[in-house]
C-alpha cells in the first residue's frame, strides 16, 4: 500500500461520518421546535408512511431534519456566518446576511437624500444613518431611549433609479419632514403594481360573490424609528401605492394604507413598533383590524378589551443581529393577548390532516410568541364566535400578531405563510384555491411587511403560483 | 438523493460502503450498487424508476436483438424502436410542452400544455444508454446479456444524476469484475471531498453571491460592472457546481472500482472557444461528436454535400460547407439537450457559431494572437454565453447582455446603464476575497504544487499525507457549512 496513512484517514472519515448520523438520529429531537437566532420553527422528524415516502415528502423532511437538528446548530451557522464575514472588506462586514441586505434600502436611501437641497441637513442625515449608536432624540413612552438602527427597511424594496428622480405621479414611500417637504424612501413601479392588481382580481375570483380580498403593506420598525428618532426632522410618513392600487383593482378588493392608519397614534407617541425588533406590535395590528372593521361598519373590539400575558425582557431580531450588550437597556414590553372566546388551533397538512396545539406561546419571551411563529403549512383556528364566515390570512410573519385580534369577526380563521422558506408545498397537499374551497373561505387578508409586498416575489410571484 | 446533503454523508455513503466492501463477490457488490442506485435515484420521487427502468429495458431487449439477427434492415428496426423509445421519453417530459405550444402559438390556438415534471437525471442516462444501444449496432462493443448488469451501468449512482456520461464500453469489463486497492479508496474519498468542498464551500457561495447582485428582470436597472460582475458569478458557480458533481462522482467510482473519464480540464485558462469545450463538460461533447457529428458527417446527404463538385467552387468550399451545417446541428442540438427553451437554442448556436469562426474565419489571425489576448476573449465569450444560459426569459438575456456593453433599451431608443451601483459595490467588496480563491481554484494549481514538489526533496507519500489531512479540515468546513446552507441541489440536475 503506497498510501496507508491517507487510507486510514479516509477510511476514519466514513467512520466518523457515520457515527455523527447515528448519534443524530439517537440524539435529535423529534419534535418541531422554536429557534430565536433563525426566527423560524425548526423541522421534527418527519413520520413514515407509505404515502410520505411514495411523494418523497418524508426524505425532504428527513434532510431538513437533520439539518435543524444538528449539534449545535446555533454555534455552527454563527461560526460559518463569521468566518464568511471575516473574509468581507465591508465595513458591515460583521453583520450578517439578513441585515447585508437591509443594508440595500439603506444605500437607496442615501442616494435619494443626495437630491435634497440642503447640503448641511443632508450630511447630517447621512451621519445619523452611519451610526449605530442611539439617539437621544426621542424617549419612548416607558422613558428609555430609543434605539435607531443603522439599517433601514427593507429587503427588496426597489430602489430609486436615478439620483434626480421627481416623485411627482409615482408611488412611494416617504417620510414628512417638520418643513413640510418630502423624503423618499422608496418607490413602486407600474409593472410591479399591475402583477399585484392581478394577483389580486385572481383572489377575488377564487372566493364567492360576496367574498372580500384585503391587502395590506405594513413598514418594518427600522422606518418608523428613522423618523421617531429624528422628530426634528420628521413628521410623519404616508404612501400613496395603495391608492394606486385601488384606482385598478376589481370590486370586493380592499387596500388599507395602514401608514396612514397609523400615522396619529405614531404622532401621539403610541407604542406602536418594537425597539429592539423589526415587527409592529400588537397595538398596532389591533388599530389596523379595527380600521378595517370600521371601515366596513363592522363594531370593533378596543386593545384594552382583552387580557394579556406581559413579558418586559423582549430583546428582537435587532439586538440578535447587532449582539451589543448596551441595547439590553431598551429590552421591549411583549403583550401577548388571551382571545375572548375559547379557540381551538390546528395545524394543518394535506387540507385537513390537523393536530392541535395552543394558539399562542405564552411563555416565550420573544416574536414567535404569536402563533407560535410561522409554521404549518397550514393553521386552521375555530374561533368560538358564530359569524358564518371563514376568513384565510395569507401573511409572512407580521401576520402572526395581526390575526389574533380578528377571530372575533369568523367562525373559522384559516392561515399560512407562502414564502418559500416557510412554505412546503408537498406537505400543504393542495393549492391554495383547494383550501379555500375545502374550508369555504369568504374573506381573504394579506397581511405583510414592505418586505414581502408590492416590490417583492412573495406578492409578485408566489402569491399567484401557489393559488392553482 | 444529492451528495451535498447530510442524509448522503452521514448515512448513505457509510452504508452503502460498509455493505459493499462486506464481500468481494461480484455479485454481491453490484447487487449492494444496483440496490443502493435505485434508492439513490428514487429517493425523493419514487416514481420516477419507473421511466428508468422503461428505457433500459427497451434498449436492453432491442440491443440482444440487433446483436442476434443478421439482416440490416431488422437491425436498423430495432435500432428504431430503442431510439424512439427512449429519445420519445425525453421528448414528452422535456420538449413536449415547448414544441406543442410553440406550435400552438404559431397557429394562433389557445391550446397550452403544462410542462410535465422532469425526472430527475432523464437526459444523462437517455444518452448513455442510447450509446449503448448504438455501440451494439455498430458492432463496437458485445451485447450485454444480463439485464441487471445493463441497468446497473445506466443507474450507477455516481455519475446517475448528472454525469459524467459515461459509455457502456468504458465500464463493460468492470460490470464483471473489478476491484478496489486502498490506494484506490483513498484516492477516490479524496476525490470525493475535493468535489464537496467546492461545490458547498465555493459553488454556493457564488450562488449566495450571485443572488445579492442586481439581475435582469429583478425590477432594478442593471450597471455594467453589475452585469459583467454577476455574469463572472455565475461562471464560478456553475464550473464549481457541476465539476464537483463530476469529481465527487469520479470519486466514488473510483471507490466503488469504476474508471470514469475525466469531465473536467480546467476550462478557464482556455484560448479558444474550441478548446474550452474540450475542457468543459467533455462527456458530453464527445458524446456529441461521436453519436451526432461524425455520423452526421457520415450521412449520405452530407457526404453527397462535401464531395460536390463545382466549376465555381472549390472542393474545400463544399467540404467546408457540409462541416459548418453539422457544427450548427450538432451544437443547436448540444443547447436543447439543456432545455426546452429559446435561451437555450440560442446558446447551441452561438457556441457553433463561434466554432465555425474560429476554424474557418478567424483561423490565421488566432495563429498569430499572443496567447493572453485570446484567454481575454474566450473568457468573454463564455461569460456571454453564461448570461444567455442563466435566464429562461429571452428579454431578461437582452437585458444583460445590453447592460454589459453600457446599454440599455428604453421606449425611446437605447440609453446609457450607470457605471456601477453600490450593490454591485456592496457585492464585490463583501466576496473580493471569495473570488480572489475561487478564482485561484480555477487554474491547475494541484498540478502547479506537484510539479514544484517533484522538484524539491518531499516525498509523493509525504505530500499524499498533507493533503489528507488538508482535505479532512475541508470536509469538516463542508459539513459545518452544509448545516446552514438549506436545499442545494445541482445546477445539472434540471437537465
Amino acid at each position: 500500500m503506497k498510501h496507508r496513512f491517507s487510507f486510514i484517514v479516509t477510511l476514519w472519515w466514513l467512520l466518523l461520518l457515520m457515527s455523527a448520523g447515528v448519534f443524530l438520529l439517537a440524539l435529535a429531537p423529534r419534535e418541531e421546535r422554536l429557534s430565536d437566532t433563525e426566527n423560524r420553527t425548526l423541522s421534527g422528524r418527519p413520520e413514515v408512511s407509505a404515502d410520505s415516502v411514495l411523494s418523497g415528502e418524508f426524505m425532504t423532511g428527513f434532510e431538513s431534519w437533520l439539518s435543524d437538528s444538528f449539534f449545535t446548530r446555533d454555534s455552527v451557522i454563527s461560526f460559518t456566518d463569521t468566518l464568511l464575514a471575516a473574509t468581507s472588506l465591508n465595513e458591515e462586514g460583521e453583520v450578517d446576511m439578513e441585515e447585508r441586505l437591509l443594508l440595500e434600502q439603506k444605500k437607496a436611501e442615501e442616494l435619494l437624500k443626495e437630491t435634497e437641497e440642503e447640503t448641511a441637513e443632508k450630511t447630517e442625515e447621512a451621519e445619523s444613518l452611519n451610526e449605530t449608536e442611539f439617539h437621544n432624540d426621542t424617549e419612548s413612552d416607558d422613558g428609555a431611549e430609543v434605539s435607531v438602527s443603522a439599517i433601514e427597511d427593507t429587503e427588496t424594496e426597489m430602489p430609486a433609479e436615478e439620483e434626480d428622480q421627481a416623485f411627482e405621479g409615482k408611488a412611494w414611500f416617504w417620510l414628512e419632514k417638520t418643513d413640510g417637504s418630502k423624503t423618499g424612501v422608496y418607490t413602486f413601479s407600474e409593472k410591479n403594481i399591475d402583477t399585484v392588481v392581478n394577483m389580486l382580481n385572481a383572489y377575488r375570483d377564487a372566493l364567492g360573490e360576496d367574498g372580500t380580498v384585503h391587502y395590506m403593506q405594513i413598514p418594518f420598525s427600522q422606518l418608523a424609528y428613522r423618523w421617531l428618532n429624528n422628530t426634528k426632522t420628521y413628521c410623519g410618513w404616508g404612501c400613496n401605492v395603495e391608492d394606486a392600487l385601488r384606482a385598478k383593482v376589481n370590486d370586493g378588493i380592499y387596500v388599507h394604507n395602514i401608514p396612514e392608519i397609523l400615522l396619529e397614534h405614531m404622532q401621539n407617541g403610541e407604542y406602536l413598533y418594537y425597539r429592539l425588533d423589526h415587527h409592529w406590535t400588537p397595538l398596532s395590528a389591533s388599530y389596523a383590524v379595527n380600521a378595517m372593521m370600521e371601515s366596513q361598519g363592522y363594531p370593533t373590539v378596543d386593545y384594552d378589551e382583552y387580557e394579556y400575558t406581559v413579558h418586559e425582557k423582549f430583546y428582537g431580531s435587532h439586538y440578535d443581529a447587532s449582539d451589543m450588550d448596551r441595547m439590553r437597556k431598551l429590552a421591549d414590553r411583549l403583550e401577548v393577548m388571551h382571545p375572548l372566546m375559547p379557540t381551538k388551533h390546528y395545524l394543518v397538512k394535506r387540507l385537513d390532516e390537523k393536530t392541535e396545539t395552543e394558539l399562542m406561546n405564552y411563555n416565550h419571551k420573544s416574536y414567535t410568541a404569536f402563533m407560535f411563529g410561522t409554521r404549518g403549512p397550514w393553521r386552521v383556528i375555530d374561533t368560538g364566535y358564530d359569524t358564518g364566515r371563514t376568513a384565510l390570512i395569507i401573511c409572512d410573519s407580521f401576520g402572526t400578531s395581526f390575526t389574533p385580534y380578528i377571530l372575533p369577526y369568523y367562525d373559522t380563521v384559516v392561515v399560512t405563510d407562502l414564502r418559500p422558506d416557510y412554505y412546503d408545498k408537498k406537505a400543504a397537499g393542495g393549492s391554495v384555491r383547494d383550501y379555500i374551497e375545502h374550508y369555504g373561505v369568504d374573506d381573504i387578508y394579506m397581511v405583510m411587511s414592505t418586505v414581502s409586498s408590492v416590490n417583492n416575489q412573495y406578492s409578485l410571484s408566489y402569491m399567484m403560483k401557489y393559488l392553482d | 438523493m444529492v451528495f451535498s446533503s447530510l442524509t448522503f454523508l452521514m448515512f448513505f455513503l457509510p452504508l452503502v460502503m460498509g455493505l459493499y466492501f462486506l464481500r468481494s463477490n461480484i455479485r454481491w457488490r453490484n447487487g449492494i450498487l444496483l440496490v443502493s442506485s435505485l434508492l439513490f435515484y428514487g429517493w425523493s420521487d419514487p416514481v420516477w424508476i419507473l421511466a428508468m427502468l422503461f428505457s433500459t429495458f427497451l434498449n436492453y431487449v432491442c440491443a440482444l436483438r440487433i446483436a442476434k439477427t443478421k439482416h440490416s434492415f431488422i437491425k436498423r428496426w430495432y435500432l428504431f424502436i430503442s431510439m424512439a423509445g427512449s429519445l420519445g421519453l425525453l421528448f414528452y417530459f422535456k420538449y413536449s410542452a415547448f414544441t406543442l405550444n410553440g406550435l400552438s402559438a404559431l397557429f394562433g390556438s389557445d391550446f397550452r400544455m403544462d410542462t410535465p415534471v422532469l425526472p430527475i437525471g432523464i437526459s444523462f442516462y437517455t444518452f448513455q444508454v442510447l450509446s449503448y444501444t448504438l455501440d451494439v449496432y455498430w458492432e463496437k462493443t458485445p451485447v450485454q446479456k444480463k439485464p441487471l448488469r445493463l441497468l446497473l451501468y445506466v443507474s450507477c449512482f455516481p455519475q446517475l444524476i448528472a454525469g459524467p456520461i459515461v459509455r457502456y464500453d468504458d465500464i463493460e469489463q468492470r460490470l464483471s469484475k473489478r476491484y478496489t486497492s486502498p490506494d484506490d479508496f483513498q484516492a477516490g474519498m479524496r476525490r470525493f471531498v475535493v468535489g464537496l468542498s467546492k461545490k458547498v464551500l465555493l459553488a454556493n457561495i457564488a450562488g449566495a453571491a450571485l443572488n445579492e447582485t442586481v439581475l435582469a428582470g429583478s425590477g432594478t436597472q442593471l450597471s455594467f460592472a453589475g452585469a459583467w460582475l454577476s455574469a463572472f458569478l455565475y461562471a464560478l458557480q456553475i464550473y464549481f457546481d457541476f465539476s464537483a458533481y463530476s469529481d465527487m462522482a469520479i470519486g466514488i467510482g473510483r471507490v466503488l472500482g469504476f474508471e470514469y473519464k475525466e469531465n473536467f480540464d480546467y476550462p478557464y485558462i482556455s484560448r479558444s472557444a474550441g478548446e474550452f469545450w474540450r475542457r468543459w463538460h467533455i462527456s458530453l461533447g464527445t458524446w456529441f461528436r461521436e453519436y451526432l457529428m461524425y455520423p452526421l458527417m457520415r450521412s449520405r446527404i452530407f457526404r453527397k454535400m462535401s464531395m460536390k463538385k463545382s466549376p465555381n467552387r472549390s472542393k474545400m468550399y463544399y467540404r467546408n460547407k457540409a462541416t459548418i451545417i453539422c457544427t450548427m446541428i450538432v451544437w443547436m442540438c448540444t443547447g436543447l439537450w439543456h432545455g426546452a427553451s429559446l435561451n437555450f437554442v440560442v446558446w447551441g448556436l452561438y457556441y457553433g457559431l463561434m466554432m465555425v469562426l474560429e476554424k474557418f474565419v478567424f483561423d490565421k489571425i488566432l495563429a498569430k494572437t499572443p496567447g493572453v489576448i485570446k484567454w481575454f476573449f474566450t473568457m468573454i465569450v463564455a461569460l456571454v454565453s453564461f448570461v444567455i444560459f442563466y435566464y429562461t426569459d429571452f428579454s431578461h438575456v437582452s437585458q444583460h447582455l445590453l447592460a454589459m456593453v453600457g446599454l440599455r433599451a428604453g421606449e425611446g431608443g437605447f440609453g446609457v446603464v450607470r457605471l456601477i451601483d453600490d450593490k454591485t459595490v456592496e457585492v464585490f467588496k463583501t466576496y473580493a476575497v471569495f473570488m480572489v480563491i475561487a478564482c485561484a481554484c480555477c487554474l491547475p494549481v494541484g498540478k502547479w504544487i506537484r510539479d514544484l514538489l517533484g522538484k524539491t526533496t518531499v516525498t509523493d507519500r509525504t505530500a499524499n499525507g498533507i493533503g489528507t489531512l488538508i482535505l479532512s479540515g475541508l470536509l469538516v468546513m463542508s459539513i459545518l457549512f452544509l448545516v446552514g446552507q438549506s436545499f442545494n441541489p445541482f445546477i445539472y440536475f434540471r437537465f
